[in-house]
Parts: C-alpha cells; sequence; structure tokens
C-alpha cells in the first residue's frame, strides 16, 4: 500500500516539524520497485533528526543502493503525536523515499546503538502491522534484521530479530540481501531461509539457540540446529570502504547537521571502560589524499558548510594537522569540527590550524580527576598535558571548552571525585588568565556502565546512593561561577546497565514494559522509570541483583557466543592490570596481543594487498 | 573569506510538495547548501564567524505551498541571470522550482521592506453549500471590523482583522474542494494569516490546503 500526499496532509498539518515525515531530501535515492529483486527500509529506531545523524545509516544506504538489483529506503520512529494520528487515520508505518507500507519490504533492518531506543523498536514493529515476536512472524512478513553495537550483545532483542549482523555490515549486508533475493526466487519458506542465512559468516540467528538456567545465572546458549555456529564471529572490512560523497542532504535540522567523513575506525588506546576501543579494532586509516578528495565531493554534491572529521579519536589520525590545515587553507569559510579529541595528541598547531575557520567547540575526555584513577581505566593522560592542551585551545581564541567525566569507575573514591574539582579550578584559572571573564567549562559526568566485550565487563555497577553522593560531591567541588554542570539521571543509567548485559529473559520486561506505556526511553520528558521498575516486577527480574552483582571469569556471559577478535584472556589481563593501576601503552607502538590479528589474519592478508602496505592496520 | 559584494540577484522560486514542511530558518540553510552547489560566489559577512547574506521576505508558513518566493542574494562576483537559473534549478531539490533571476541595483530597499500584500488561494472542505459561503465572505467584507482573538504568551487578545484584508472571494470548486482567494495587507506593523480569515468565515473548514499566489511591492520603491 503506498500512502499518499492526500492521505498524509491532514496529518502533517496536526503534527509537529511535519518534515520529519515527508521524505524529499536532496540526494535521497529512489530507485525502481519492480525490478529490485531484494527491497530493505533501513531504519533507525529513533527520531528523524537522530537517525540521519547517524553515519552508519548513510553508509549501509550507500552501500545497499549501489547494488544494480538492490533498493534501500529509509524509515524512523514517528513522534509520539505522529503515532496517534496515524492510529487514527488507519495508516501503518510507511517509508520516506516511495512512501509504501514497511510490511511490503523483503528486510526492516533496524541499527541499533543505544539501549533506551529498544521500545522504539516496538513501536515501529506494531506501527507496521509485524508482529513483535519473531515467532510470530509468518511468510510475507520482512524479515527483522537488527545491526549496530546493540547486536554484540543481541540476547535482550533476541526474540524480536530473526536475524542478527554481527560487526562492520558493508560487506555482509550486501551477501545477506543476496542470499534473500535468492531465496525469494526460490520459494524458501522463512524457516528455511532463516536456517541458510546462519551459514553466513557474522549473521545471528537467535531462533536457532535455547538459553538454559539455573537459578538467575545463565548457564549456556545451545544450538538448537547443526547448521547454528557456536561461535559468532563479528565481521570487519579490510580496509575503509569508500567516503560516501552523496549522502543525503536532510531538509530540516538534525542533530549533527554536517556532512562527515570518518578518517579513521577504531582506537588504540585500550581505555578499558571502553566499549568502541574494543570493538571497533583493528585500527583503520583513511589516507589524507582520501579524506581531501571526500572534502572536495561533499562540497560540490551537498553543499554543506559544516564538516566533521569523525573517528573514535580524531587528533590520532597520522596527518591530522596537514588534513586540518590543506582543508581550511582551501576553504576558510568552512566550520571544520574534530568530534573525539584526544587530549595528549592534541596540539598547539592543530589548535592553530582550526583557529583559522569558523569556531565550533572542544570537547576533552579525562574521565577520571584523578591520575591514580585514569591509570586504572588505562587512560593513559597525565595532568600536564591536559594542562598544556587547555592551554593550547584558551590561547587559540578559544573561551570555551567541555570536558567529560564519568562517576562509578571500578575502585574510584570520594578523592577521586574531589580531585575533578581541583582540576577544574586550576584550568578555570588558567582559562580567566589567557582568554580572559568570559571562560567558561562545562563539566559532563556520565555514570560508568560496565560493558560487554571490555575489561571491566565482569563489575559492578555503582550503587545509587552512592553515586549520588558523589554527584552531590562533585557539585560541591566545582567552582561555583563560569561552569556548566552535567550528570547522568539515575534511572537512565540503570535501564542502560540492565540491557547492556541483559540476558534472553530481558525480552519480556522490555515488552511488559512497552505494553504498560514504556516510549522514548532515551528522552528525558517521556522515560517513565517507574513503568521499567514494574515490568521488571511483572516479568521476576531482580534488576537491581541483576545489575550490582559482580561477575566471576568462571561465569559463562550472555555475549559468550558473539565473538568480537578480542580474547578473553587479554580482556581478564587488563583488568587485573587496572587494579593494581599498570598502563598498557598505546598498542600502535607496543602489542598486547588482544587477538585481533589472530582472528583476522585473512582479512589483514587482503587488506595488505588492497594498500600495499605490510603493516596496513594500526597494529605494529 | 569576507568579500565584498559586487552584485546582487534577485531570485523567485516556487515551494511545493515535501519542501512545503521546512520552516524559515530551514529554508534559509536549504537555500544556502544550494547556493554553494551551484557553485555561486556569495559574498561572505565579517566576523567571527562569516556567513552569507540572504534576504527573504514575508516568510511562508510551514505546509503553504508558493509560487512567488523572494530570495536577494549577494555576490562576490558578477554571473549572468540566465546561466545562474539554469545552475540553480540544476541544483533544486522536489519541491523547489526557480522562475526567475534577475539582477537589483546593491542599495535597493530589502524585498520585504516595500511589499504591499501577499495574495492566496485556499482549497478546503466545508459542509456548507457555496452559497453559504459566498454569503459569510460577504458579510466580512461589509463588516467595519471583524475582531478575532490572538493569544499571545497565553493572553488572549482582540485584533481586527478587517482592514487587512484587501480582497476576498470564492472561485468555484475544485472536486470536492472549495476554492477561496484573498489579497492580505502586510505592514511591518502587523499581518493576518490566511487561516486567521478562513477562522473568521466560521466555514467549519478541514484538509485546508494553503497557496500563495503573489507578492506585491510598492512599486515606485522597488527598484
Amino acid at each position: 500500500m503506498m500512502i499518499t500526499q492526500a492521505q498524509l496532509e491532514p496529518l502533517l498539518a496536526r503534527v509537529q516539524k511535519p518534515g520529519r515525515y515527508v521524505g524529499g531530501e536532496w540526494n535521497a535515492t529512489h530507485k525502481d520497485w519492480n525490478t529490485a529483486a531484494v527491497r530493505a527500509v533501513l531504519a533507525y529506531p529513533d527520531l528523524y533528526e537522530i537517525g540521519m545523524s547517524n553515519l552508519g545509516l548513510a553508509l549501509l544506504y550507500d552501500v545497499v543502493n549501489a547494488q544494480p538489483r538492490m533498493l534501500a529506503e529509509r524509515v524512523f520512529c514517528p513522534a509520539s503525536d505522529m503515532v496517534s494520528q496515524m492510529q487514527d487515520a488507519g495508516i501503518p508505518l510507511y517509508s520516506l523515499e516511495s512512501r509504501r507500507s514497511i510490511d511490503e519490504y523483503d528486510v526492516f533492518g533496524v541499527s541499533l546503538q543505544y539501549e533506551l531506543t529498544y521500545t522504539n523498536l516496538l513501536t515501529m514493529l506494531d506501527l507496521a502491522n509485524i508482529p513483535l515476536l519473531a515467532a510470530d512472524r509468518r511468510e510475507g512478513h520482512p524479515l527483522v534484521i537488527a545491526g549496530g553495537s546493540g547486536s554484540l550483545n543481541p540476547e535482550p532483542l533476541a526474540d524480536f530479530i530473526d536475524a542478527f549482523v554481527v560487526g562492520e555490515g558493508e560487506e555482509v549486508l550486501v551477501e545477506l540481501l543476496k542470499r534473500i533475493a535468492a531465496g525469494k526466487q526460490h520459494g524458501l519458506e522463512r524457516r528455511g531461509l532463516l536456517d541458510s542465512l546462519a551459514s553466513i559468516e557474522g549473521v545471528y540467528i537467535p531462533s536457532l539457540y535455547q538459553p538454559r538456567y539455573e537459578g538467575d545465572v545463565q548457564m549456556a546458549l545451545e544450538a538448537l540446529n547443526p547448521a547454528a555456529p557456536a561461535v559468532i564471529r563479528k565481521r570487519i572490512v579490510p580496509t575503509l570502504p569508500p567516503v560516501p560523497t552523496a549522502p543525503i542532504v536532510p531538509t530540516i535540522e538534525v542533530i549533527h547537521d554536517r556532512a562527515a567523513i570518518e578518517i579513521s575506525r577504531g582506537c588504540s588506546r585500550g581505555c578499558r571502560f571502553c566499549q568502541a576501543g574494543m570493538i571497533y579494532r583493528p585500527i583503520r586509516e583513511r589516507s589524507a589524499d582520501e579524506v581531501l578528495q571526500a572534502v572536495e565531493a561533499l562540497i560540490a554534491n551537498t553543499g554543506h558548510q559544516e564538516f566533521a572529521l569523525v573517528s573514535l579519536s580524531s587528533s590520532d589520525h597520522s596527518h591530522i594537522q596537514t588534513l586540518v590545515e590543506t582543508i581550511m587553507l582551501r576553504h576558510p569559510n568552512l566550520a571544520l569540527s574534530l568530534p573525539s579529541l584526544r587530549i595528549d595528541s592534541f596540539s598547539v598547531g592543530l589548535a592553530q590550524a582550526l583557529s583559522r575557520g569558523r569556531k565550533t567547540g572542544f570537547t576533552f575526555a579525562p574521565e577520571a580527576g584523578s591520575q591514580r584513577l585514569r591509570d586504572v581505566i588505562n587512560k593513559g593522560v597525565g595532568e600536564a598535558d591536559l594542562m598544556r592542551t587547555a592551554e593550547a585551545v584558551f590561547s587559540q581564541g578559544w573561551h570555551k571548552i567541555k570536558l567529560y567525566f564519568m562517576l562509578g569507575l571500578p575502585t574510584e573514591t570520594d578523592e577521586d571525585v574531589r580531585e575533578i574539582g581541583r582540576l577544574v579550578t586550576e584550568l578555570l584559572a588558567m582559562g580567566r588568565r589567557i582568554a580572559g571573564v568570559r571562560t567558561e567549562i562545562n563539566i559532563t559526568a556520565s555514570t560508568f556502565v560496565p560493558k560487554p566485550h571490555t575489561p571491566f565487563q565482569w563489575e559492578p555497577l555503582i550503587d545509587r546512593e552512592v553515586l549520588e553522593e558523589r554527584q552531590a560531591l562533585l557539585r560541591q567541588s566545582l567552582p561555583k561561577r563560569n561552569i556548566k554542570f552535567s550528570w547522568s539521571d539515575w534511572d537512565a543509567t540503570w535501564l542502560e546497565a540492565l540491557f547492556s548485559r541483559g540476558d534472553r529473559r530481558m525480552r519480556r520486561v522490555i515488552l511488559r514494559a512497552w505494553q504498560l506505556g514504556a516510549r522514548y526511553d532515551a528522552w528525558q520528558e517521556h522515560f517513565q522509570p517507574d513503568l521499567w521498575h514494574q515490568a521488571a516486577q511483572d516479568c521476576g527480574v531482580d534488576a537491581d541483583a541483576f545489575n550490582h552483582r559482580r561477575r566471576g571469569f568462571e561465569e559463562h556471559l550472555p555475549w559468550e557466543h558473539i565473538d568480537v577478535g578480542v580474547s578473553r584472556r587479554f580482556l581478564q589481563r587488563e583488568y587485573a592490570r587496572s587494579l593494581t593501576g599498570e598502563l598498557s601503552r598505546d598498542c600502535r607502538e607496543e602489542c598486547h596481543s588482544c587477538g585481533i590479528l589472530a582472528a583476522y589474519a585473512s582479512e589483514l592478508d587482503q587488506a595488505r594487498g588492497q594498500m600495499s602496505a605490510e603493516r596496513p592496520w594500526g597494529c605494529p | 573569506m569576507s568579500s565584498q559584494p559586487l552584485q546582487r540577484l534577485r531570485v523567485i522560486y516556487g515551494v511545493a510538495g515535501a519542501l512545503s514542511y521546512t520552516s524559515v530558518l530551514e529554508m534559509g540553510r536549504v537555500w544556502e547548501r544550494l547556493l554553494r552547489r551551484a557553485g555561486v560566489p556569495l559574498a561572505y559577512s565579517q566576523g567571527f564567524n562569516p556567513h552569507p547574506r540572504l534576504q527573504f521576505a514575508a516568510a511562508l508558513a510551514t505546509g503553504y505551498t508558493s509560487d512567488c518566493e523572494v530570495l536577494d542574494i549577494w555576490l562576490a562576483e558578477r554571473r549572468e541571470s540566465a546561466p545562474l537559473l539554469a545552475a540553480l534549478a540544476a541544483e533544486a531539490l522536489d519541491g523547489l522550482t526557480i522562475h526567475t533571476v534577475e539582477e537589483v541595483p546593491l542599495d535597493s530597499p530589502s524585498p520585504q521592506a516595500t511589499l504591499q500584500s501577499l495574495s492566496y488561494r485556499m482549497h478546503l472542505r466545508s459542509p456548507r453549500r457555496h452559497d453559504e459561503i459566498t454569503a459569510a465572505i460577504e458579510r466580512l467584507l461589509a463588516s467595519d471590523e471583524v475582531i478575532i482573538e490572538r493569544v499571545r504568551k497565553g493572553l488572549a487578545k482582540p485584533f481586527d482583522l478587517r482592514p487587512l484584508v484587501l480582497a476576498l472571494g470564492y472561485i468555484g470548486r475544485s472536486g470536492e474542494d472549495h476554492v477561496l482567494t484573498c489579497e492580505l495587507a502586510f505592514h511591518t506593523s502587523g499581518s493576518v494569516r490566511p487561516e486567521e480569515v478562513l477562522g473568521a468565515l466560521d466555514l467549519d473548514a478541514s484538509a485546508v490546503h494553503i497557496h500563495r499566489t503573489a507578492l506585491r511591492w510598492d512599486a515606485k520603491e522597488t527598484k
């Protein structure tokens, strides 16, 4: 069913930001429906403005549409006003490109980036008239396929998803769609098709497994079918795929209203709390020439004036300063931002280069206030680095910086928290001396959530009382003026922690909470923690015990069947080193045998060939 | 790069379809990007955040379509109108139609400053018969004042829209829709929205679609 403009117009007149629901953006791809052998709708389970700011979605849209007989369109989660308008008018969830009802696609591919968007997925499936539980779907329903960092602990969503793509999607999504196209052509039934998808490397079909519990602990995940591999290894691409140089240019304002270029993937620093640093290994860098060409192409194809050089640690790129200098020289009116900067690789030269253009903000993440705790988490940044960096920024004309800290890290004491206050006080004094009285420091203190596939995956979540005392303590120790302080809400942290390491029993909690009315949990104004507490209770899940329990090394973890290439031995070793505050150096300088090279030997060979380099990755 | 403007051009364009759900601010960005894609040598302002100078007239409400939007742009290098129009048209997204591009003197007043009135065509559904609608229009036009309530900061204030209605007429039917047209005065001190006029007619209107058909300037001062 196609939704017509006449059907939509009365709804659009009654909702906020109707531009979210109409498509028609520059560079949107409209492929011929009838000649496509397989049709996918790429879904992002949040509002248009958030989803359109996601680089991964833009990449996959580009990759699929570049295939001759494949079609990819987009859909986002409508806001609550639009959801009720659509329900009242009997209009199902539809795609932005061809405005077709979502249940007409072969694949509903959803990107999982943040735990608190999980109920949005249910809202979308419901609005699309697709049964919420995979087991209830029949022939003709789209295959619900999930990817993104959420698929690295897929269990909380296992019963809602037909297939997970584990790891980087650029290659495997195309393989998957080819297989689905072939299956369609041969009239393969849903079950048979899903069984056949299990043989694609990096694809996890949750219905082929069954968990076994003892008491409150999941003991194992057992394969029900010989077709199901015991371990699903994440997929990686040997070298970075080409930059999508003609991305969709949103007509309405989105969160990141800019052209983004991924300059590298992976991070060599090995911060022990950081999931991204572990799961996006190995490090692959894009050459300066390729980045510069992409800038020219993007300006010509999009007209963007705001650019971001995106990476887990932009200032670690081998040629970052040359890159920034060259771009600013060629395009002085560009606003260039480097969203994640390392304190110790940020230089005066880089600050100088950036100061020539339109000034965007600076965010640095010391994470912890004391050297002791920074060593525990392997941040590897000294206080002198931070002072030097702040000096460079203030002396190049900026008077505002943002600093990001975490509370609740393993081994944290009150003293560590007071140290944040002392550090910020000194930075502010320096700023006022150099940049003047307008100096302002924004402090964000998020709460540490133990994440799967990190050295801290066995750690408990901090107790609410202790955390709230420390938040209050931090507030007291910060200077009273020229400071903006924000911190994370406990309930959101609690829920994120629950899903992060959750097992399959969480499925019932998610479904129950959604039935009780939980919606848009990532949005503070919509988030109703009481519903989640009730849902957990209704399902007999002791969420507090789950979150605050320390896992044993011998324990079977719910994500044990997902292999990200980083070995358990390495994680345990890093955990042990954290307790003694022992640093592990940048892995571009010294290999810590995390396991990635052994796991991806053939990809390494391919990368060597493609780049004609002995060491195509960041590994030494 | 800040640069002195050497030429000022006035673009007249139309808005339809998906693009009509774009706010005024967003339309500014849509145009900036379009102009950059088309390689138009925009003159940039001086200052901390240099930006190109663009001037629109009479913001089009979100959801309205139009045939007669105005945009003035300032260029750092001279360009011929005809090839520029072709370049803009090539980069225009769905729903955007470039009608004309013509040069105006650098020092002419802003397109909004001398604006006199705005004309609209309104499509709507109504349970009223066409003679009832015509009668309502005649009543409104015959009144000396037509007071509506406007809510500002939570307070309802009376407002007389009658002096701003320069013309209002019933055109006929298009399918199930009734079609009306109006010309509404535009002053910097006050203006009236077509929906407010429809409200005053009390037509119990639904599925309203409003299309801007013309802008009228003070002929003496425009160029």
